[in-house]
């Protein structure tokens, strides 16, 4: 940090906080606020910050008169599975480029790195027929199939940051031991990993909760929509002027990742920046 | 099998090169473990991202809509149209428009707020976990709410400027090019700025306190640290912030289309909204892949950057 | 042991019963059942058709034709979907939707069915939908907000429309006299081709782009002047414009007979606001051209893909197509005119309906429908009156640009 030893130079910080402060959270506070007033109070030219007569109306709109409870089941579902598999399959490759020399080594780590670069929305053109002929269109078992390429680049590039660091000396000696291969990943370096395995969990889990293009197009029947579809498809109707169930429905749909994310956040923040920026 | 004196363990023909000797048993051992811990991801990353990303590249040389039964090879034909056409000139300008506007107020702004958290002040650590906030939200979520704050009718945005004096009338943002452009740019950038701001802020903790303490020693104010001591050392981790977020701007899709559909009149439409109407409206996929292999083309070039900066990690 | 004997007859006589009278599952897809006003309706109908196990599926209107499409790509099975009648003839050329004359019998349709509506889902010989309901897209008024402005008769010309328009604005200045829908392109176009017709221009004519002329330029200059003139908002699609009319906040707008089922539910008032809702011609431009409406019908249609139950299929159709009393039930909840002969003569003495069937005597088909490639050429029509409407372009660049893109797409 810098030390700043004149007045205005520590004005200046505060205002900048103020002012980022205000940027980043004002919008979110004006969602919760929108969310608790009644349509008189919505549909004014001239809105106050703090509802008047504030009301759960909106709340229970989201909640009766919309499915957001099962587009939410559907999302945890999806996304869980998703964060689940992407973790294991993360930390498999990761530990296998960290610390094991073989043929093709860094070219397939940088092809999968690179995948980050390809156009989602092209790739879906050709994942749609695929999961038609497969059977997996419209099932959500797909879905968490086609997420799982979304976040396993990023995933493993995470890992390999944290794996790479592990002393050698440790794994050597415990082959000496006559540990087995799987016994070292098992019991040796998983348990040193794991804050990197709650961040690449956490990221999977957020990619796929948020995503709305594959969910979009890749899932038709209502019964199996998740967050992002959901309520975008709910409020394109006749429910597009009703802006306070939308808000409403938008802070149901956010809870879970910011409820998670609270807890784990110390975790995530450092995982994200362990391995890109030393 | 003649032997060479000084290396005596030999693999290889007779008569050919010297090779390296052959690995001993354990460690090809372990060589084929890392391999086979590696095939799970590899395998799905083939199957589900690698094939059908070279399909989709291959479509664009077929002619396949609704009603072609199956796809017609057309060679180039799908790029003449392309390129002929003043529309996709103009969807491809305002990418990169889009793209070099985001990323590039989202890295100031992540920079400013990093340096803003680094520096020791009261609730500091409650603030920052409270305002990563915005990346947090689904985009679904962050989309509906700026296109509320923008209504034209009711919104935050026109309240506020109304109260101040600076509009006379309310204005209809999302229904006028540049207010929409507006909205979309500023949506992205606020769920994009904690994200820059956390990777700048690991690498500000990186800068060394005796430089920064030898320049105020040198009569240096804040603005002069900034820099001349802490920019050039942050200077790598700044680019690998802009390339990636450039990388994830070209990619941006969901914001857009819950908030404008591409409109106005087009006006938001970019590439990677183009391809979504091609193939998913107009069903035309050989197009859409057309499209796509020219965005493809364009994101190559930062990708290209980014990779070789990683490559030096090897 | 006798006891034992009789317990195991009886158990399977029951199941042999049970299986006899196992219902057939049949899905049934469309944008109604995602819909508040009409939901309650198609919940309840579902539930009685004979033998069926109807599995509801809804969609909203926007994005319906998609998931058709993609349903019939990936060889979803759906015995019934609804289909919007500018859909059919991409869908009949895509050999999505299956002939009902082999499941329903083309005889017993023409006997209950309306010919003139049957005809509209029948291409080469097929009868690829059955018309669940239909009349035309037509410019609606509010009586009661015209009244508050002072417009006692309903306008007969351009002029009298303009000078209405403008009335209602001096009395409420937060009203929006005419709701033309100002954004998603597939509204816009079919609404403001209604205007086009006016003016007497097309779109295409013989299959070739005729859109470049003097009256297109004409009626998108008009359409222009409204939206400069703050009688059009920006901004508003068909579902901004019924919330705002059912607060009595529009004047006029452009909407199928569901108008006043919607208006029912969105005003709050029920039955009560019906007396508000009046169909009225189009304003005409003394070119000779006769009030104009587009050709507006849904049709209940079953698509080929995977295994369809075309039994079920058809019960389900024949349920709520060709039942009367079914029919009517559904005008008298929704508002929508029925479309077999028998429901039709029991309606003979009502305003609404005898009013809105007169006027779609010369209603006209969406244009760009008739083409394949009709979901590109609405877009690109679209997004050019969408232009000119915004201040984007100016009405000569859009007509221009329009009829280029539309040559490059034929």
């Amino acid at each position: 940090m810098i030390p700043l030893s004149h007045a205005h130079e520590r004005w200046i910080l505060r205002i900048l906080i103020a002012v980022f402060v205000f940027f980043l959270l004002a919008p979110v506070v004006w969602m919760i606020s929108t969310s608790f007033k009644p349509p008189e109070e919505i549909f004014r030219t001239s809105p106050s910050l703090i509802p008047d007569a504030p009301t759960w109306r909106n709340y229970l709109r989201a909640f009766t008169e919309t499915d957001i409870l099962k587009y939410l089941g559907n999302g945890l579902i999806v996304s869980s599975l998703n964060a689940g598999l992407t973790t294991v399959l993360a930390a498999l490759a990761a530990y296998g480029f960290a610390k094991f020399r073989f043929r093709g080594r860094k070219g397939l780590m940088l092809l999968m790195i690179s995948a980050q670069m390809f156009p989602y929305a092209v790739l879906l053109i050709s994942i749609y027929p695929m999961f038609q002929w497969s059977g997996l269109f419209d099932t959500r078992t797909g879905l968490v199939l086609a997420y799982l390429v979304f976040a396993l680049p990023a995933s493993i590039y995470i890992l390999f940051s944290y794996m790479v660091n592990l002393p050698d000396e440790l794994i050597e000696a415990a082959r000496m031991d006559g540990a087995g291969e799987g016994l070292i990943l098992r019991e040796l370096i998983l348990p040193l990993v794991i804050p990197g395995l709650i961040t690449v969990f956490l990221y999977s889990f957020m990619w796929s909760w948020n995503d709305l293009l594959y969910s979009l197009t890749l899932i038709t029947s209502e019964d199996k929509r998740t967050i992002g579809p959901g309520l975008l498809l709910t409020f394109l109707g006749e429910m597009e002027q009703d802006w306070g169930a939308a808000m409403a429905g938008s802070v149901i749909v956010s809870l879970p990742v910011v409820l998670v994310f609270s807890l784990l956040q110390r975790f995530f923040i450092q995982g994200l920046t362990a391995g890109a920026v030393k | 099998m003649a032997s060479h004196p000084q290396n005596p363990v030999r693999t290889g023909p007779v008569g050919g090169h010297p090779r390296r000797p052959a690995a001993p048993a354990h460690v090809r051992r372990q060589s084929r473990f890392g391999l086979s811990i590696v095939l799970p991801a590899l395998i799905l990353f083939v199957a589900l991202l690698l094939v059908p990303f070279l399909r989709s590249l291959g479509f664009a040389f077929f002619e396949s809509t609704l009603f072609s039964p199956e796809p017609k090879f057309v060679g180039l034909e799908n790029f003449r149209d392309l390129f002929s056409d003043r529309v996709f000139l103009e969807t491809w300008l305002r990418t990169l428009f889009y793209v070099g506007i985001t990323t590039g107020v989202t890295v100031v702004l992540g920079f400013a707020w990093a340096l803003v958290l680094n520096q020791a002040f009261t609730g500091r650590k409650v603030i920052r976990t409270a305002t990563i906030l915005p990346w947090i939200l689904p985009s679904t979520v962050t989309a509906f709410l700026w296109a509320w704050i923008f209504n034209g009718q009711f919104g935050l945005l026109n309240a506020v400027l109304d109260a101040a004096g600076a509009i006379g009338a309310p204005v209809v943002w999302l229904s006028t090019p540049t207010g929409a452009m507006f909205a979309v740019i500023l949506a992205k950038v606020w769920l994009s700025t904690p994200v820059a701001m956390s990777f700048l802020l690991a690498g500000l903790q990186s800068v060394s306190s005796e430089e920064i303490d030898a320049a105020m020693m040198d009569g240096c104010r804040a603005g002069n640290i900034i820099r001349h001591v802490i920019l050039p050392h942050i200077f790598p981790t700044l680019v690998i912030v802009f390339v990636l977020q450039a990388m994830a701007n070209f990619q941006q899709i969901d914001t857009i289309l819950a908030m404008t559909r591409g409109g106005p009149a087009r006006t938001t439409t970019v590439l990677s909204i183009e391809v979504y109407q091609k193939a998913f409206n107009e069903w035309d996929m050989g197009h859409a892949s057309a499209i796509g292999v020219v965005w493809f083309l364009t994101l190559a070039v930062p990708t290209v950057v980014y990779l070789r900066a990683i490559f030096k990690r090897f | 042991m006798k006891r034992l004997k009789k317990l195991t007859l009886g158990a399977c006589i029951a199941a042999l019963c049970a299986g006899a009278a196992m219902a057939q599952d049949a899905r049934f897809v469309g944008w109604s059942y995602s819909e508040a006003s009409s939901k309650p309706f198609i919940e309840n109908e579902a539930a009685k058709v004979d033998g069926v196990d109807v599995e509801l599926i809804g969609f909203p209107w926007n994005q319906m034709v998609q998931n058709l499409i993609l349903r019939h790509r990936s060889g979803q099975t759906t015995e019934v979907a609804q289909v919007q009648d500018r859909w059919m003839p991409m869908l009949v050329g895509m050999g999505a939707l299956a002939d009902l004359n082999d499941t329903l019998g083309a005889d017993a349709l023409a006997d209950t069915v309306e010919p003139g509506l049957l005809a509209m889902g029948q291409s080469n010989g097929g009868q690829y939908g059955v018309p669940w309901t239909a009349a035309s897209i037509a410019l609606v008024g509010n009586r009661e907000l015209m009244e508050a402005a002072g417009v006692t008769e309903l306008p007969a010309t351009m002029e009298d429309f303009h000078a209405a328009l403008k009335k209602i604005k001096a009395a409420d200045p937060e009203a929006v006299p005419f709701g033309l829908s100002t954004t998603n392109p597939n509204l816009i176009q079919v609404e403001s081709q209604v205007f086009f017709w006016q003016f007497g221009a097309r779109f295409f004519r013989d299959g070739a782009v005729a859109v470049d002329s003097a009256e297109a330029r004409e009626a998108l200059a008009f359409l222009v002047q409204l939206v400069d003139e703050g009688l059009v908002a920006k901004g508003n699609d068909r579902n901004a414009t019924r919330a705002l009319y059912g607060q009595g906040k529009v004047g006029f707008y452009f909407d199928p007979p569901v108008a006043r089922g919607i208006a029912r539910n969105l005003s709050g008032e029920g039955e009560a606001f019906d007396e508000n809702v009046v169909v009225m011609p189009t304003p005409t431009t003394g070119n000779g051209e006769p009030p104009r409406s587009v050709v507006w019908a849904h049709f209940l249609t079953s698509l080929t893909a995977g295994s369809p139950d075309t039994e079920a299929a058809g019960k389900v159709i024949e349920h709520f197509a060709m039942k009367p009393d079914v029919q009517l039930r559904y005008w008298n909840e929704l508002g929508l005119f029925p479309t077999t002969k028998a429901a039709l003569a029991e309606l003979s003495d009502d305003a609404y309906v005898a009013n809105w069937i007169e006027l779609a005597r010369d209603a006209l088909p969406d244009e760009p429908a008739a083409f394949e490639n009709s979901a590109q050429l609405t877009q690109i029509i679209g997004e050019e009156i969408e232009a000119a409407l915004l201040g984007i372009k100016s009405v000569d660049e859009a007509i221009t640009d329009m009829a280029d893109r539309l040559e490059g797409a034929l």
